[in-house]
């Protein structure tokens, strides 16, 4: 699992059947003092993300499988926690 | 998965039978940089093939559209070969998922490590810091 940042969001009508109705958000992956670490992400968000606000994203194409319900998805990225603080 | 532009495509005439009639198109992802310009950019390109040529035809506005995206890598970002079935063209930003769950949607097991999930229509992008080089 990785620290980011929501930094935007992506609408695409075309797509693999498993990302209907999903929301798609850009994630930062960043460091403890918020600083970018890497390459930015697109993750499905369950929890409804604010814009900037820190989240925990999981890389476990399992879990996420498991969130859409669809075992032929190819998907890997989800949102898994909104974080209150880091110290 | 990650964001990238199409710069190319690719066909085969020997590969496994799996790959048989399959379509690939070569991607470079995208940094922070180029996100926020990219929708930008398409727009321009656009309208300033449009006023220029006078043009009224979409179709040709998109011919000449390929012309300047086929040649056109954003970054340094090492490209990658992304298995495609949703119709992906060049100059398009597309969503792709690299690594094992690639291979999830075929019930075959398919040597392919990165797949097309998505045609992205429109980036919205907002970054807090930018980054540093």
């Amino acid at each position: 699992m990785h620290l980011a940042r929501v930094e935007g969001s992506i609408v695409a009508s075309r797509r693999h059947v498993s990302l209907a109705g999903w929301r798609l958000v850009i994630c930062q992956p960043i460091d403890r003092e918020g600083e970018n670490e890497g390459m930015p992400i697109v993750a499905i968000d369950p929890h409804g993300a604010g814009m900037h606000q820190k989240v925990i994203v999981s890389s476990d194409g399992m879990a996420t499988r498991k969130a859409v319900g669809d075992q032929t998805s190819p998907l890997r990225m989800m949102i898994v926690g909104i974080v209150d603080e880091t110290f | 998965m990650k964001i990238g532009k199409v710069i190319g495509k690719i066909t085969l005439s020997e590969c496994i039978p799996f790959f048989k009639g399959a379509r690939w198109l070569i991607v470079n992802p995208l940094n922070q940089d180029q996100m926020s310009r990219f929708q930008k950019f398409e727009d321009e390109v656009h309208e300033i093939h449009k006023v220029q040529n006078e043009v009224q035809n979409d179709h040709e506005v998109h011919n000449e559209i390929h012309e300047i995206h086929k040649i056109r890598k954003i970054n340094s970002e090492d490209s990658i070969i992304v298995f495609d079935n949703l119709g992906g063209d060049l100059g398009d930003a597309i969503g792709f998922v690299e690594g094992r769950e690639a291979a999830s949607p075929f019930e075959d097991p398919m040597p392919i490590d990165a797949i097309c999930a998505a045609l992205i229509d429109r980036i919205f992008y907002k970054p807090e810091n930018e980054n540093h080089h």
